[in-house]
């Protein structure tokens, strides 16, 4: 008999193309994954034989990722480009997805139609939606239909004993090695045993007349007889897996993974983190999840029953923390490694076949009969089309999940940040984009300026990254403090890196920029704020490299195609034949073991419909739950967490709708009393936590206290509030705080300052920069230098002036020293000093010792975060010495000093103040610098507090500051020796240019205080503003 | 990858090359092997202008295996000899012709030196273009400080030129201009040039013959600043805690009389009657510097001291302020839970400027409860006892603001209900 054409995978092909290749569009560069895709194109096809990349993380190995879909996507840019190479890629892999869903179906059922609908299911299951539209995990998807693809040649061939299929089966699977690594060896386990388990339970039912007959020992007898084929596929496979990709496995013996787990949201317990839930169970599944009892049930049956207990696998590994089987089943550190989210994929393909074999029963099987019978026609069309309408609505939810909430931020032309690398030699130096999303990788492809960040963790070698469980340097907002300590630490030494340029697309990071002493160089047209750091040196001309061996870098470079290439000739013939239909085609044995859908079983319906009754009311349950806890005003604790959340995301007017109404206080007001708020929580504060407490509480009024928890970029600040609410008409509002009704004395102001200006170098030119526009270092001296030890860590502190005539960039370094002089450590004044000294001017400096801490990395996994927390250096030896280098640059800007101390008062441990701020320029987050003195006014400590309110123009702020207890501090030694300046003896250069000097003058006019362990202090203001005029 | 295994195969032909040339006869190559040939030397000059042909000419009979081995600080270099009847001659290479210095030759016959000999390569006549350092680019005025200038006068090869050359040395400054005539020595002149006593940009050139170098200069920074003196302006000597008074320092100006640098900071530290250290910044322009400082909420007496960290500081001069005669009424509503403070008034009999602190301290039994402070609002303040916080039946109350203290005494009710009483709070 001549096959028909099947329609249906026909109609599949055709909506599954038009409709994914249209949206990948839209979707595919705003997905996780996508753009790391395209980078490691853009490696190979740039060179194709190179093991090693400089671009991100100073250099990794890209054998770190199974290279065969980069190399398509860098093979195919050769035509029309990166992007081109990778939406080819995509649709090729739409292709084989649908292509394979229909395959795979086929050796289940043995029946095309039912195949056909089953690809027509997978042109819409949401979590191939997801993986390709939210996820872009391209090789994972290339992997999993070539695997699908490779299932029927492996059946044949163990039925079959057919070398022919042997070959194409073992040629499916170097290809599937080659696009993605985790996928074979987790496919073996859960798509090839119960595979090789069916095609021998067949073998079976060939020698007796139904399953039902099958014995346990007749089916041990088949597998004894079928040992053979088993162990010759299975052996070459495992050779394959092996060889194919021998580089990747050698990489990971030799660069095993030190990183520490990060946390990833399909590893969440679902119930506490809905939005895991959602994310990593609830769409794979979709509605998918209303089939389950059907799927089991036929899963379940004789033949299936090892697919069956892999699907069950599956679902449970899917559940995440949801459950502790997964952890206990994979153990602590696979569990960790592994994202859980693929189970759930598999398990939502595995179920395929049968959701296709039930669309098929619906549509025009016994169940269709079965429902029209007992309810009639009507019910079973309306049945039919909620499901169909159902099952397309959620497949376009998860489409459009991006698009209401973006995963990134909105796309950034890149060309202006490619352009200025490429200006004036700037990508000599490496560069740390912040606040790009997985844009990062798009910007890397462009630029041929390295990056210390990157978007591979797995590849990460710097300490800092690998010790800390931040996916991204340049997401750390979105890990706390944890994230931001990591970054802190690249901002403060960014010597060590060669980093000089921060492209900021996020103005959350200005403050901890400023205040680790970098400044703002300029805008660019597509908004990025570049910031720069002066005084680090350019990256050197020959960079470190670990080349891996010529055979491997050949074998890499070499094998994934050929896979491909030799996987086409060998399968090319079928596929041919198969697709046009020239010959009849001995039809393959699976088509034997078709089940005649006659009578749908009766019990199955009736758990199929409690099961659907359970999963709607769970959900309706779950919307209920969310509506008493969203529902803005319905208590005291709603009103408030509503209101703070509204402030948290800005959406102030509806924060003003929860006031109570009063038409003195209109919106307008509001806004503009919002819009004149500044500072670290106002402008710069994510809130992380709000914890809600009713002291006092009557029928219609109450008390409530919110305790807050903000992430600012410099730490983490806790907030107290207390608001009254009231309920009027059955709606709880909050009563409005007054706010400061201070009023300047004047309108109008004016003020004379210096500005500063420094040209680059003063004629346009391509060369290094001449001799003669390169300006003498402003002169720096010392005033005091001294080791101390408090709370069991070495610090240096020291006052240093600006004892030139133009403004200087201050960048101070210290290292201690054991006795016999050996190097202990060394580090850079981060928070506790002002980088950018006015002429004369003096400030205190602190220099504390971090800590690198990535050979322990079981101990630097911090479960809650600490607002100081960071990692202490933990010092063997005792420091008995110190050097401090010190060297200065000419600033130009962030010199501004008009904010006076004009009042304090002193009780007990507290100090209340007072700030002015006379100038011109609104100071978003003052710091204050404390010095302790003793009672011969020797310096003791240095302390400093970010003030988290501003200080407007011409206006006060009141501040609090709580005195440290100095009585277990150690002074240990105290010298002036070892401080150089611009490379320069201190004293000699101070005195070179400062002859005389009136010693001891900055200690004049210090503030007498009884305090514990010390008997002076000195209070100075270092200001950063977040939006200079 | 490519590269390295042509670079491989490249190596293994010359190998291939290197081992055929072993299998050659030795005959060919005896005929010549042990005569000595007979070389003299034909050219005199043993001096040669950089950029000039340099050919070394010898009379002999030329013999296969004769070359020049030259030596100098640029290069060493071999060259193959013209052979024309019975002279042989040796032509440079131009590139080696243009570096000065000696030149050692030896003519090398089956790598035996046979003749040796030196000549000098000396710079052209004319200075092309002078190659100068000026550093540092900046420097204090006098006490010894100084800037120096480097030049080396060069031909157009870039050779320095002869010891002694004459160069000129010029600086500018203030209107006088200084010309330094300096043969060079060791192939520079050099010229320490002080900085004078007055501030300012010094301008630096030098001129050699025909050459000239464009102008470069160095700023003449002011000296650190002496002694100088501060005053202040107000608009008024009331403490409102409203108003601003603005110090002021003379110009500042160093011991040469010159005006400080701009930008220069200036710590203005206030120290209260309490001896509490307050402050306020200033930067120079043209030498002086100005900060501004709120006027205090009470009568005061301030010390104001002006320092340059290390180098300068002013004579202390104080301020006061004069206590506003303020009026402090306030009432309580009927449940005597809230407080209203007002109509506060300021020096004129005005109302007291917008957020002027007015504070209310509870005791109850003397015990102190708690202090509340609020900030003015058209002259008026309340603050709320609500009955979860203060469930005492009484409180004595001392209410303050400007400096001023009353005192008054509360009894509040249970609930709360809005109705006037008045209590005069005047004295």
């Amino acid at each position: 008999m001549r096959e028909t054409t099947n329609k249906y995978l026909i109609a599949a092909l055709l909506i599954g193309v038009v409709f994914h290749s249209a949206l990948i569009f839209f979707t595919l560069e705003n997905t996780y994954d996508a753009l790391i895709h395209l980078f490691f194109g853009n490696h190979y096809a740039n060179n194709w034989f190179e093991s090693w990349n400089y671009s991100w993380y100073t250099g990794f190995t890209v054998m770190g990722y199974p290279p065969l879909v980069h190399q398509a996507i860098g093979l195919l840019s050769y035509i029309g480009g990166l992007k081109f190479g990778l939406f080819t890629v995509a649709i090729i892999a739409i292709i084989l997805f649908i292509t394979g869903v229909f395959r795979f179906t086929l050796i289940i059922t043995g029946n095309r139609t039912v195949a056909g609908y089953a690809s027509l299911i997978a042109v819409f299951s949401s979590s191939f939606v997801e993986t390709l539209h939210i996820f872009g995990q391209l090789p994972s998807i290339v992997g999993i239909s070539i695997l699908m693809h490779a299932l029927p040649e492996i059946y044949l061939w163990i039925r079959t004993g057919r070398k022919h299929y042997l070959f194409t089966s073992l040629s499916l699977i170097a290809v599937t090695v080659t696009s993605h690594h985790v996928t074979p060896i987790f496919g073996m386990v859960f798509f090839i045993f119960p595979l090789l388990g069916m095609a021998v339970m067949d073998t079976a039912r060939d020698k007796v007349n139904s399953y039902k007959e099958i014995t346990l020992k007749l089916f041990i007898q088949t597998v004894f007889s079928r040992l053979k084929r088993i162990i010759i596929f299975g052996g070459c496979s495992l050779v394959l897996i092996v060889f194919c990709i021998l580089p990747y496995w050698i990489n990971s013996k030799q660069n095993p993974i030190t990183q520490v787990p990060i946390p990833h949201g399909s590893r969440d317990n679902f119930l506490e983190v809905t939005s895991s839930g959602l994310v990593f169970f609830l769409i794979p599944w979709g509605i998918l999840l209303f089939l389950l009892p059907y799927i089991f049930y036929r899963y379940y049956s004789k033949r299936y029953i090892f697919f069956g207990l892999s699907l069950t696998l599956l679902t449970v590994l899917g559940t995440g923390g949801t459950t502790p089987i997964p952890l206990k089943m994979l153990g602590e550190t696979a569990f960790n490694i592994l994202t859980l989210d693929r189970f759930t994929l598999w398990a939502s393909i595995i179920s395929l076949p049968i959701a296709g074999e039930f669309v098929y029963r619906l549509a025009e099987g016994d169940l269709k009969k079965a429902l029209q019978q007992r309810f009639g026609t009507v019910y079973t069309r309306i049945i039919s089309g909620i499901f169909a309408g159902a099952f397309l609505s959620f497949a376009l939810f998860t489409i459009s999940l991006g698009y209401f909430r973006p995963f990134q931020p909105p796309k950034i032309n890149m060309l202006p940040i490619v352009n200025f690398l490429n200006q004036d030699q700037h990508d000599k130096w490496r560069f740390l984009p912040l606040g790009f999303g997985d844009q990062m990788a798009f910007l890397s492809t462009k630029t041929k300026a390295m990056t210390v960040d990157g978007n591979y963790h797995s590849a990460r070698r710097l300490p800092e990254l690998t010790s800390r469980a931040v996916e991204r340097l340049e997401n750390s907002k979105f890990r706390g403090m944890e994230g931001i300590g990591s970054l802190q630490q690249f901002l403060t030494v960014p010597e060590k890196y060669n980093l000089k340029y921060v492209f900021s697309n996020d103005k959350f990071y200005d403050p901890i920029l400023y205040f680790c002493g970098w400044h703002r160089l300029t805008q660019l047209e597509n908004g990025i704020m570049v910031w720069e750091k002066l005084n680090v040196q350019p990256l050197p001309k020959v960079l470190p490299k670990e080349e891996a061996a010529l055979p491997l870098r050949l074998m890499w470079g070499i094998i994934p195609l050929l896979t491909v290439l030799i996987a086409f000739m060998l399968n090319i013939q079928m596929i041919w034949l198969q697709a046009l239909k020239i010959k009849v085609l001995p039809r393959p044995d699976f088509f034997k073991f078709g089940v005649l859908y006659s009578g749908y079983p009766r019990k199955i319906m009736v758990i199929s419909k409690l099961w659907t009754f359970f999963l709607i009311g769970v959900t309706l349950w779950g919307v209920y739950k969310l509506y008493i806890y969203t529902a803005d005003q319905i208590s005291p604790e709603n009103v408030v967490r509503a209101y703070y959340n509204d402030l948290d995301f800005k959406r102030f007017e509806k924060a003003h709708s929860l006031i109570v109404p009063d038409e003195d206080y209109p919106l307008s007001q509001y806004l503009l009393e919002i819009s004149v708020s500044d500072g670290i929580i106002n402008s710069y504060g994510k809130m992380d936590a709000i914890k809600l407490d009713v002291p006092y509480e009557t029928k219609n009024t109450a008390i409530v206290k919110a305790k807050t928890k903000w992430i600012t970029p410099l730490e983490i600040i806790t907030k107290e509030y207390t608001h009254r609410v009231k309920k009027l008409k059955g709606k709880w509002f909050i009563v409005p705080e007054k706010k400061d009704p201070d009023i300047p004395p004047d309108q109008f102001f004016s003020e004379n300052i210096t500005k500063y200006y420094n040209h680059g170098r003063r004629r346009v030119t391509t060369q290094q920069t001449h001799h003669e526009d390169v300006l003498k270092q402003p002169v720096l001296e010392i005033l005091s230098a001294k080791l101390i030890e408090y709370n069991g860590e070495y610090m240096v502190i020291g006052e240093i002036q600006n004892i030139d005539n133009v403004p200087a960039d201050v960048v101070i370094n210290a290292s201690l020293y054991n006795n016999s002089d050996e190097k202990l450590a060394s580090y850079n004044a981060k928070y506790v000093t002002k980088h950018k000294l006015m002429p004369k001017e003096v400030t205190p400096y602190r220099i504390n010792f971090e800590n690198v801490a990535w050979l322990d990395s079981e101990s630097v996994k911090p479960e809650t975060f600490n607002p100081d927390e960071y990692t202490p250096l933990d010092v063997a030896e005792t420091p008995t010495d110190f050097e401090i280098q010190s060297a200065g640059n000419v600033a130009i800007k962030d010199l501004y000093n008009g904010v006076a101390i004009s009042n304090l008062f002193f009780k007990g441990d507290t100090i209340q103040g007072k700030l002015f701020n006379y100038g011109l320029e609104e100071v978003t987050v003052p710091e204050l610098l404390v010095s302790y003195y003793d009672e011969n006014k020797e310096l003791l400590y240095i302390d400093h507090e970010f003030i988290r309110e501003g200080v407007r123009i011409q206006r006060s702020q009141r501040f609090t500051y709580q005195l440290k207890d100095l009585s277990k501090l150690k002074s240990l030694h105290s010298s002036l020796e070892n401080c150089f300046v611009n490379g320069l003896r201190n004293k000699e250069i101070a005195r070179s240019e400062i002859t005389a000097r009136i010693d001891g003058h900055e200690k004049k006019e210090l503030q007498a205080i009884a305090g514990k362990g010390y008997s002076y202090i000195k209070i100075e203001v270092n200001n950063y503003i977040g939006n200079p005029q | 990858m490519i590269r390295k295994t042509v670079i491989l195969s490249v190596l293994v032909l010359i190998g291939l090359l290197l081992l055929s040339v072993t299998l050659l006869p030795q005959s060919e190559s005896k005929p010549y092997s042990k005569a000595t040939p007979q070389l003299t030397l034909l050219t005199n000059t043993k001096q040669f202008t950089a950029g000039n042909p340099i050919n070394l000419k010898f009379k002999g009979v030329k013999i296969e295996g004769t070359t020049l081995l030259l030596k100098s600080s640029y290069a060493t270099l071999l060259v193959e000899p013209q052979v024309k009847c019975d002279t042989i001659s040796f032509t440079t290479p131009e590139f080696f012709n243009r570096k000065t210095g000696t030149v050692s030759w030896s003519v090398i016959v089956y790598n035996k030196p046979q003749l040796k000999g030196t000549f000098e390569i000396i710079p052209q006549q004319e200075t092309a273009r002078i190659e100068n350092y000026l550093g540092p680019r900046s420097t204090p005025v006098g006490d010894g400080h100084y800037t120096m200038m480097v030049a080396i006068p060069e031909d157009k090869y870039g050779n320095p030129m002869p010891d002694s050359t004459a160069t000129t040395i010029s600086n500018q400054f203030l209107g006088r201009i200084s010309n330094y005539n300096l043969p060079t020595e060791h192939f520079i002149s050099w010229k320490r040039l002080y900085a004078p006593e007055k501030s300012g940009k010094m301008l630096t050139s030098v001129t050699c013959q025909n050459a000239e170098t464009k102008e470069t200069e160095t700023d003449i920074f002011p000296a650190p600043p002496v002694p100088f003196t501060i005053s202040y302006t107000r608009n008024h000597a009331f403490a409102d805690g409203n108003q601003l008074t603005t110090f002021k320092t003379s110009t500042l100006r160093d011991k040469f009389n010159n005006i400080v640098s701009d930008g220069t900071m200036v710590y203005f530290v206030v120290t209260t009657e309490k001896g509490t250290k307050l402050k306020s910044f200033g930067a120079t322009v043209y030498g002086m510097a100005e900060a501004k400082f709120p006027a205090p909420e009470h009568e005061a007496t301030y010390t104001v001291k002006a320092y340059v960290t290390g180098m300068a500081e002013s004579k202390s001069i104080s301020i006061n302020y004069k206590a506003v005669p303020a009026v402090i009424p306030y009432s309580f509503d009927t449940d005597k839970r809230i407080i209203t403070v007002g109509e506060v008034t300021s020096f004129m009999g005005q109302i007291a400027p917008e957020g002027t602190t007015v504070t209310a301290s509870l005791y109850a039994a003397d015990k102190h409860i708690a202090t509340l402070t609020e900030y003015t609002e058209k002259g008026f303040v309340t603050f709320k006892l609500p009955k979860e916080e203060y469930p005492e039946k009484k409180y004595r109350l001392e209410i303050s603001a400007f400096g001023k203290t009353i005192e008054g005494e509360i009894e509040p009710n249970e609930g709360v209900k809005k109705k006037q009483i008045n209590v005069n709070g005047e004295e």
